[in-house]
Formats: C-alpha cells, structure tokens, sequence
C-alpha cells in the first residue's frame, strides 16, 4: 500500500487514536502493559513502606560488620547496578525508549571517574563532574535519536554506544587503551579500603534511590508515563514529549555515570572490554527482572542478576548454558519479571485463600 | 484573558487541508462562541481533521485558525494547549497504569507554578501544587460521577468511564475551547446523562469556555447545543440550531447519502 | 581495489542475508531474533560434523538448510508463542537468552576451535589481470546471496507471503480474515532458520567461523535490517552489501580496528538522517 493511499484513508483520523500498533512501533506498549502494579496500590501506607526502607537500610549498613569481604563486594556490586538500572528503567520502563547506550554511560562514569582522579581531583567530587558529562552526553546522543521510534532507536542507540566504548579504547594515552587503567580508590578515614567503598556506594545509592523515586511519583512520573503511553497525542496536554524523552535520556546518562564511579571503585581496575554486550545485556535483564517501570524493581533486578553473573559467569561452557537456559525459564514463566510474581501470586486463588485465612 | 467577553473563541477563516491531492477541507470559515457547540456531518466529512487543524497535529494548507484571537498556525500540539485548548480523542487514551484521579492530573500541567526541581527536592510550593491538582481532579470525577472509585487504575474502568475519565482531563486545565471527539460514543444511556450533566455543570461554573464537540449522537449534540455545525465532504453546509439544521433537506440529503453510500 | 569491493560485496551478502532471515520472523512473528546468528551456527555445525564423516558435499548441505529449518520450528512453538502477547520486551530477552544458551551449547558440543566448511572450490580462485584474484568461494557467497534475496522476495508475492504481510499490518484483522497466524509464524521462523543457516554456511565455506563469530555477525545483520526499516526485503539487501562494502573499504584504507565503530557511526547517520531506512514504506505510526 502506497503511503498517499494510507493517508487518505485516515484523513478523519488522521490522529488515528485507533491505529494498531504494529511491529517494531509497539516495543513502547509491551514495556507499558507489564509496567508496575497501579500506583494506588504503591502508595498503600506511606509510613509502612518508610519503615521497611530504613530497616532496609540499617541492614545493608550492617553488611561490612558481619559479612566477609566475598560477600560485601557482592552486595557492593548489586546496589552498584542497582543504581544503574534505576537509571537504565526510567528511560525504557518509564519513558518508553529502548535507548542502547546505558552501558556506554557507565562506562563513561567509570572513566571519567579514573581519569578525573589520575588528574588530582577528589573522588567524591567525580560523582557528579562524570554524572553531569554523561548526561550532556546523553542528551547529545538521543537529540537526533528521540524522534526514532522501537528498534530504530535501539540499533542507532546501540551503535552510537559501542562507538563511545571504542573511543574510550582509542584514547590510549588518556585511558590505558585496550589494556585498561587501575583506579585508585577513596578511603573514608579510619576504615579498611573495602568496608569505605561499601559505605560510599550505600550513601549514594540510597540518595540516588531517594531523589528517583521522589521524581517518579509525582508529576514528572505522570508526565513521562503520559509521553510514553499517549506518543504525540501527550502534546494536548500541553506537555512537549521530544523534551520529556530527551530528559529521560540526560537522567539516565546522569544515573548510569554515577553508577559507573562506583562501579571503578569496587573493581579498583578497568578495560573497556567490561561495558560492552556482556555488560548491556545484564543490565537488560535486571529492568527485565525487575519489572520494567516499577519503582524498586531495580533493586531486585539488580540482586537476581548479580547472583546469576557470581554463579554463572567466566567459568565453563556448561555454566553459560545453565545462565541462557535459566534467563530463559524466569521469563517463560514470569514474562512480567520476577517483581510480578507477587502479583501473580495475590491474585491467584491460593492467595485469595491466604487472606480469607487471616 | 478574552475567556470573560462573550467574543468569539475559535475561528476557521477559509481553511483548506488536502491530503495528497485530495481535498479534506475546503474553505471551511466558522465562529465558535462560548457555551457548546455540535460539528455534525457524515463519516469522513472531516471534523476530526478541523479539531487536528486547531490542536496543532495538522497545519491548514491556507486560511487561519485563531482561538481567543491569536493565530495557531505553526504552533506545536503542546503550544497550542497552552494557549488553553484541551481535546480528547476518539479512543480513550488514558495511561493505563496510572489511578483516575492521577489520569485526570496529567491534564493539569498549564497551572503548574513549580518546576520539575522544586518537585524533585519537596519544596512546600510543589507540595501544595500537587495537593491542589488532586483535589481538582477529584471534585471534577465527582461533577462525572466518577468520585466513588477514584484510587482504582484507569484500566480497571470499562470503557465508558474511561471516555469520561479523559473529558475531566480535559477540564482540568480551565480550557478557554475544550475540543471533544466523540464523547459519548460507546456510552450507555446512563453514562450520556452522566456526561452531559458534568459538562452543563462544569460550563456553568466557567461561562466564558467554548466547547466543541464531534458526535454521531444527534439527540446529544440537540440536547447540548445551541448551535451546530454540518461539514459534508470538508465544506461547511449550513450553521443553526441542531433542531433546524437536521430538519434542512441539504443536511437530509447529505446524511443519507452517506448512509446509502455506507449500506452499499 | 576490486579485492577491497569483491571482499566488500561478500561480507555485504552475509550481512543482507542474515538481515533479511531477520526481518523475515519480524514481518511475521514480530519477534526481533537476536539469536539468528548461533541458529546458523548450530546448523552449519551439523552439516560440518556430517562431512567430516565423509558425506558427500550437496547432501552435508541440505542436513545443513533442514537443520536451520528444524531449528526455527522449534524455537517458535516451544519457546517464542507462549510470550507474543506479553509484548517486545520479554520476547526479545527470550531471544537474548537463546543465543546465550546456544553459543554455549555450541563450545560444549564443537569446542570453539574456528571451522570450515570445506566445498568442492574452497581454496580455488580466478585470475584476473594485474595480479588480482578472486577466490571461488567469495563468488560464491555474492551469487547465493543474490539468488537467495530474489528467492525471498518472490516467496512474498505467494498467497503465504501476502498473507504474512497481512499479518504484519495487523494481527487482529489478519485473524479476523481467516489466517492461521500460529502457521505462518512457524513458517516465518521455517524461513528465517534457513536463511541463517545458509548465511552461515557461506561464510564457513569461504573462511572461517568459530563460536566468537556471531556476535559481530548479528549486529550487522540487525544494523542491514534497520536500514531496510525491518519491513523493506530491497532495502535490508541493499543495506547489506552497502554495510559490508564500507565496512571493507574502513578496513582496508584506515584501521581494521576502526571497521566497527565506522560502520556504526554510518548506521547512526542513516538513521538520523532517513528514519525510515532506504525505503519510505511505513510513516504515521506514533501518530
């Protein structure tokens, strides 16, 4: 069908409310039919979901205290991508925008990070020098790039990505090239090198935890979650989408590269080899995991796929096949991520029962 | 603004829009005043294109469209709601997830007087923004009749409400011209009234707002509107009071054209 | 110079190839496949193992292009069905997943020592003037790869390709006509297989494959594809063998290191530029 014929048929709805979604277009609707559950639901009791944060909170805190180094870098490295993929879910879950480059971003934060440092400049005040470059960044990649839809979007994301990380390779003399640079890591005065580490990333994941959600479920939330659902049409609410999308773009650049700081810091040494596809698609897994547009899915994406990469990865062919083979199982069962399980599980008619019983 | 002089709101001067090459919108001059207005006609007449003319997804080949005086050619969909436009759309798009009072909160974005960042670090003036906008939309699911369910996400609503659901949104905004695409289609007799009464009441509460409204449902658009409008293959048949309009043998004949064509 | 364009046109028809088993399952099962690439490895694994026994060469190819077939079937109907109403995003992971356990099972089975697929004219050439030779197997790939892309095409105008498309344009209205939507993805996934484990093939006989190679093997087939706007049969082609032939010219004339990250640069371009790929055949779709 030629494209004069298909407009001329829509002409009365040449805003076709009712346009089906078709192939790569309806990438954006399948994020949203498994986003979240409904937010009355989140909002529950305020003062119930406070308390279990800070006992969260207080028992992440306690970690280093009981747990041998194994085990606080393990933790240390989910709270870590944690962070990431809080960035990486408000472009795909809450945006709508299969956007590629989120490993690239985290690269750039871990570089920038090391080198910032190399160069004399406290650690601390990297966090948000390398945040901000890559949220520039960011916003430069997905200027052209908002206005491509699905797939589109995805391959020039992920193409411009794997072109920054081969950049970061080519610039040998600033970034060790292929090779990698070590990281020379902060201590907090009066702590042992790994348990300081630690305590950093818990600070700034939890703020970054903090500061994302207080955007999320309020009216920037609903505007984006409108962006997303509504496309163009959002503009009649007199929200502009291309701006709403290309700030999620620069707020997911911004989160990825303050994850990436953290991330050089655990792994005090780094080669760009580490954020290419065996670095995006994890981190694909943990939104997927974690339920994409959900508010504290990353958390549990996160874990689920540090535990996966911990038992799985780098060892022998049999341990690659159980990791595909697992991903695999967890999403044909729970093609709403694992965050949908207790959804599943509170609408079914045991827990139908389990209520009755109480 | 002009809401308060009973002047005209919107404005069609000679419009035209073709897409290639064939005609949609010819010529198409009409006065929308505050209080309702019906734009009747057959299907593909092109009424959803004029209300796509007004709210910026289309830009007329020639002639002006003007609410409340100022030109809306070249202005993007967002501009132009911020002029004070809100529509709907033939099929609810409501954002599933979210409850129906924050659906009707999404539509409020023009009365913001706080940033993103005042929001982001809970300064008390976004604070009080927020709790403002709720308690709009909540009065305003009451004018509908929606008030009991407020909290419930909007796709748990059947598909009726949801239509309604999206009118409200419309409202929040304080509209100058409210544009409806096909309100009542797929709405009970009992969401009709439901519907029209939350639009008397709302109208009557904001008497300098235009509303337009696109509709199959003839006996709506005669109980809602002083005046209508019939477009017939993008040409504007006649204006008058609904009662008379649809009396007139040219509207008679170009409706059951339609129909006869539509049996074939 | 033309070795720099024959290799160009030969690494091209392996990236078309696979572009088009990829818009193929797109057009019908919509489903992008990021597995395509180790589902021709696989296959092109069976044939090779076959004719290390001593099989005769056109019967090691046929095991071959019915393994691609089988494996496409299969995947489908135990894996992919179930999820099609979830949306993209489990889907894709799926597939995500698949080429994980694949490529896995592929080093557990073959080891990931490279391979070949030795053919009757593996190692001969033509001379030209001037020095210049052109291997057979490069010839090959460029004719397959073409005969192929025709074969595709005219495999739409049939009533099951129209009915694809049908398909494609709206599943809701395609059932509502009468077509077996559950048929025709196994089809489309029958299809794609065998177009991968062709694509795959013609690489193994021409040089070498190992499990390392799909990885470079998929993203060009996905970035041909995009360029076709995952619809377009022409466009996917064309943007094949242009990729392979930029790719080749990059290689040769500034750094073979730089191959990849100017391919994909180019591809950001074309993107940006023409959103819709070569071909301008579907626009209004968010609106």
């Amino acid at each position: 069908m030629s494209e004069t014929t298909r407009e001329t048929e829509t002409t009365e709805t040449a805003v076709p409310p009712a346009a089906p979604v078709v192939g790569t277009a309806a990438i954006g609707a399948g994020i949203s039919a498994n986003a979240g559950a409904s937010s009355a639901a989140q909002r529950g009791s305020a003062l119930r979901k406070g308390i279990v944060a800070v006992a969260a909170l207080v028992l992440l805190f306690a970690v280093p205290f009981v747990a041998n180094a194994y085990l606080v870098f393990v933790v240390g490295l989910t709270l870590v991508y944690a962070v990431s993929t809080l960035g990486f879910n408000l472009l795909v879950g809450w945006s709508g925008q299969i956007g590629l480059a989120h490993a690239a971003m985290f690269a750039v934060g871990a570089y920038g990070s090391a080198v910032g440092i190399a160069h004399g400049i406290p650690f601390i005040v990297t966090i948000p020098l390398a945040g901000i470059g890559a949220a520039l960044l960011a916003v430069v990649i997905g200027a052209p790039a908002i206005r491509l839809r699905g797939f589109f979007l995805a391959i020039a994301t992920l193409a411009l990505g794997m072109a920054i990380v081969e950049l970061i390779t080519f610039a040998a003399p600033i970034t060790g090239g292929g090779a990698g640079m070590s990281v020379e890591v902060f201590t907090l005065p009066g702590i042992t090198g790994s348990a300081s580490t630690y305590f950093v990333i818990l600070v700034v994941a939890a703020i970054m935890f903090f500061l994302v959600r207080r955007a999320l479920i309020g009216r920037f939330g609903r505007t984006l979650q409108a962006v997303r659902d509504l496309g163009q049409l959002s503009g009649s609410l007199g929200v502009s989408p291309l701006r709403y999308r290309l700030v999620a773009f620069g707020l997911s650049g911004f989160i990825a590269a303050v994850a990436g700081t953290l991330y050089a810091q655990l792994q005090t040494f780094i080669f760009p080899a580490m954020f290419q596809m065996n670095l995006l698609v994890p981190m694909l897994v943990m939104v997927f995991v974690g339920g994409a547009g959900s508010l504290w899915g990353p958390l549990v994406g996160a874990a689920f796929a540090v535990v996966l990469i911990e038992l799985f990865q780098d060892l022998g062919d049999q341990q690659a096949i159980a990791y595909g083979v697992l991903l695999m199982v967890v999403i044909a069962v729970l093609p709403g991520g694992l965050t949908s399980l207790w959804r599943t599980v509170r609408d079914s008619r045991l827990g139908a029962r389990l209520r009755r019983a109480r | 603004m002009t809401t308060t002089e009973l002047g005209t709101v919107l404005e069609f001067a000679g419009v035209t829009k073709a897409f290639g090459g064939n005609s949609v919108l010819t010529d198409v001059t009409l006065e929308v005043r505050p209080g309702f207005t019906g734009l009747i006609g057959p299907n593909g007449a092109g009424k959803t294109t004029c209300l796509n003319c007004v709210s910026g997804y289309l830009q007329p080949d020639s002639g002006e469209v003007r609410v409340a005086g100022q030109d809306v050619l070249g202005r993007s969909p967002a501009a132009v709601a911020r002029l004070g436009v809100s529509r709907t759309f033939q099929t609810p798009r409501l954002i599933p997830n979210l409850t129906a009072v924050e659906n009707v909160m999404v539509g409020g974005g023009r009365h913001h007087r706080q940033g993103h960042i005042a929001e982001l670090f809970g300064l008390p003036g976004a604070r009080r923004d927020e709790q403002e906008q709720r308690e709009k939309a909540r009065a305003l699911l009451e004018t509908f009749g929606l008030g009991e369910h407020p909290d419930r996400a909007a796709n748990q609503f059947p598909i009726g409400s949801q239509k309604i659901v999206e009118v409200a949104r419309a409202l929040l905004n304080e509209p100058v011209l409210v544009l409806l695409d096909e309100p009542a289609a797929g709405l009970g007799a009992e969401d009709v009234d439901t519907l029209v009464e939350g639009l008397n009441g709302w109208l009557g509460e904001h008497p300098g707002a235009a509303v337009m409204i696109i509709e199959h449902d003839l006996e709506l658009i005669t109980r809602l509107c002083p005046t209508a409008a019939v477009l017939h293959f993008g040409r504007i048949l006649l204006t008058g009071p609904p009662r008379e309009v649809l009396r007139d043998p040219v509207v008679v004949e170009a409706y059951l054209g339609a129909e006869v064509a539509a049996g074939d | 110079m033309l070795q720099t364009i024959v290799s160009g046109l030969e690494a091209g028809s392996w990236f078309a190839l696979l572009g088009l088993a990829i818009v193929v399952v797109m057009k019908a099962a919509d489903v992008p496949n990021f597995a395509m690439a180790e589902m021709g490895l696989v296959a092109t694994y069976v044939g090779i193992s076959m004719s290390g026994t001593g099989a005769p060469f056109w019967l090691c190819v046929l095991v071959t292009l019915v393994a691609g077939v089988v494996i496409g079937v299969v995947i489908d109907v135990a894996l992919m069905r179930r999820l099609s109403k979830y949306g993209h995003f489990p889907l894709l992971l799926m597939t995500i997943g698949l080429s994980l356990a694949l490529n896995a099972l592929i080093g557990l089975v073959w080891g990931h020592a490279p391979r070949s697929f030795p053919a009757p004219w593996s190692g001969a050439s033509v001379q030209l003037g001037g020095g210049v030779s052109i291997g057979v197997p490069q010839i090959v790939t460029i004719v397959v790869g073409l005969v192929g892309a025709v074969a595709i095409t005219l495999f739409f105008r049939t009533g099951t390709g129209a009915q694809m498309r049908a398909v494609a344009e709206n599943r809701a209205t395609a059932r509502l006509i009468g077509v077996d939507a559950g048929r025709l993805s196994a089809i489309a996934w029958g299809v794609g297989g065998l177009i991968a484990a062709l694509t795959v093939m013609l690489q193994a006989q021409s040089a070498l494959v190992s499990t390392l190679s799909p990885t470079s093997l998929i993203i060009y087939g996905f970035v041909a594809a995009t360029m076709g706007a995952f619809t377009s049969l022409i466009g996917t082609f064309v943007g094949g063998l242009v990729l392979g032939l930029i790719q080749q010219f990059v290689g040769t004339y500034l750094s073979t290191a730089a191959q990849f990250s100017v391919a994909l640069l180019v591809v950001f371009l074309v993107l940006v530029l023409r959103p819709d790929g070569f071909t301008r055949s579907v626009r209004l779709r968010d609106v």
